[in-house]
């Protein structure tokens, strides 16, 4: 179908809420609250076209912006992130006092980055939206504007300017190699010339960047304890889906193994897989051990990167989507985990904590069980799945460290169900009615998934 | 064609300066000027490549790459000033609070 004004009805949707919510908070007296339901309001809206025109392919800008099935399959996803992080955001901004309505604009222009960052084979669209993405989430991480989240901010922007300049010079290399700003153009040739290669290369650093693959990855700590912890909660699902989105896109239009490029991405994965887990292994504060659960976590993902496509749409995806639920699942726990208008994230702060809230802390468990990647879980069949795919393509040696990675990592997600279930404490938590919620559907998603992963494949299917 | 392989080669030249000034520069505000030089840079190498290609994309692609640069600049800038006005930071060697 083409018809512009359908195809960018997602990104339309997400710059319309930005704007509201600016106006809103410009022209009314007393803002917030109806800004709170709006920005529910237009969240939920944009999983509408999404779920309406699911199926159909439209194209708008004369091929430039593409919606298929990938892209409202993600349009659907960051919907329901950014429906999540508003409701975390309610109380604990509340409770840290960074009431500004900013917050909630910030997040929708985010969205809409990505969005359109998914969804074009064009490489400046790709530029902008990323660009856009960036520039929204250095704001939001220095929202709070205390010491921390002032240094994680600077921290962020100043690597992440000089990431973004090495992404332009590599879409600069791409453009100069070919003559045209289209990827499926770009890409075409069996045999890339060396411009395009190093382009490609450049431009996938930049990539990884914003994935925290391990020699790119040092923002990732600092930037997760320092900023409030529902951001920190975004910043660990939401950019990392759309990068996968992103490179599903890419490898489809030409498989990265048998390039040279295969080799750097096997290296890069192994290196974050070992480096990721061995140093979340003496964090104490759980954001920080969060951050580096993550970093290891992108590693397991960037093998998906060497996959050819029916594998990785299919297993590199199933992998994503189950690393969504539960990375959501844990920092929605860690945002009730806050006092006096100040984090407490150290590990000693939820010692003792399943007997005072003992469902809230099984889902928890339940949650790192499955990141840990403990058999019955839904955690193991998606590390489980990719593993085989990888063994089938022929990479076992990088599966064995994965293997090894997992092994470690058991260790550290451990150590937290421990301290809440064996340790005394007296601390306890107010979770409010929507973390009640999220918490609970969150643990049935995992546990029906864990028994059923059918059902996820059933979901992603018609990619 | 002198002139095209010419620019290319200061282009990628002022880059790798952005790139110096940026890592060698402690004061934030030396850091944005060094991002503004990488940016600019690569804008000289797309109209090198332009005109190599003799179509107009490239050129077009530098009006977007102006108007980010402006704003990397604003955020850059606020950012600048949030530090400096709320917790005195003026160089990088007093960021440390983040550092276990």
């Amino acid at each position: 179908m083409n018809d512009t004004y359908v195809a960018i009805l997602p990104i339309l949707i997400s710059f319309i809420a930005a704007f509201t919510i600016i106006m809103f908070d410009l022209f009314l007296s007393k803002p917030h609250k109806i800004i709170k339901g709006f920005s529910l309001f237009f969240a939920a809206l944009t999983i509408v076209p999404a779920v309406f025109y699911r199926g159909i392919t439209t194209i708008g800008f004369k091929g430039q912006i593409i919606f298929d099935n990938l892209s409202y399959l993600f349009v659907f996803l960051i919907a329901l992130i950014s429906f999540t992080i508003i409701i975390l955001g309610f109380s604990y901004n509340k409770e840290r006092k960074v009431i500004y309505n900013e917050y909630y604009a910030l997040l929708f222009l985010a969205q809409a980055g990505l969005i359109g960052f998914v969804s074009s084979y064009n490489i400046l669209v790709l530029f902008l939206s990323l660009e856009i993405f960036s520039f929204s989430s250095y704001i939001l991480t220095g929202i709070a504007k205390d010491r921390l989240s002032s240094e994680a901010v600077f921290k962020y922007f100043y690597l992440g300017i000089i990431s973004s300049s090495f992404g332009l010079l590599g879409l600069s290399f791409l453009y100069g190699g070919s003559g045209t700003l289209d990827l499926r153009i770009i890409l075409k040739n069996s045999h890339l010339n060396n411009l395009i290669l190093g382009g490609l290369l450049l431009f996938l650093m930049n990539l990884f960047f914003k994935f925290s693959l391990s020699p790119f990855h040092t923002w990732t700590p600092d930037v997760y304890e320092g900023t409030t912890t529902p951001i920190a909660g975004y910043f660990s699902v939401a950019p990392k889906l759309a990068i996968i989105f992103a490179m599903l896109r890419i490898i489809s239009l030409k498989q990265l193994s048998g390039e040279p490029l295969q080799d750097i991405i096997w290296i890069i994965s192994a290196i974050t897989i070992i480096w990721g887990n061995i140093t979340a292994l003496k964090q104490k504060n759980l954001k920080r051990l969060m951050a580096y659960s993550a970093i290891a976590h992108s590693g397991y993902m960037a093998m998906g990167f060497m996959l050819n496509y029916e594998f990785a749409k299919k297993y590199l995806l199933f992998y994503g989507i189950i690393y969504l639920f539960l990375n959501l699942t844990v920092f929605t726990f860690l945002n009730y985990l806050i006092k006096d208008g100040k984090d407490t994230v150290n590990i000693n702060d939820i010692s003792g904590l399943s007997s005072k809230k003992p469902l809230e802390s099984f889902v928890l468990s339940l949650a790192l069980l499955s990141l840990a990647g403990f058999p019955p879980t839904i955690g193991f069949f998606a590390k489980f799945y990719l593993f085989v795919g990888l063994i089938k393509s022929g990479f076992v040696f990088i599966s064995l460290i994965a293997v090894l990675g997992t092994l470690i990592s058991v260790f550290y997600y451990f150590r937290i169900i421990s301290f809440m279930y064996i340790k005394e404490g007296d601390r306890d938590l107010i979770f409010g009615m929507g973390g009640k919620l999220l918490l609970f559907i969150c643990g049935i998603m995992i546990i029906v998934s864990s028994f059923y992963p059918q059902l996820i494949f059933n979901f992603i299917k018609g990619i | 064609m002198i002139i095209v392989y010419g620019s290319i080669l200061i282009a990628l030249f002022s880059f790798i300066i952005g790139i110096a000034i940026i890592i060698s520069k402690r004061t934030l505000i030396m850091i944005l000027i060094g991002a503004e030089f990488t940016l600019n840079s690569v804008n000289l190498l797309f109209i090198a490549f332009s005109k190599l290609h003799s179509n107009a994309i490239g050129q077009i692609f530098v009006i977007f790459t102006l108007t980010v640069a402006a704003i990397e600049i604003a955020v850059g800038l606020s950012i600048a000033v949030l530090l400096y006005r709320k917790h005195k930071i003026k160089s990088i060697e007093d960021l440390k609070e983040l550092k276990r």
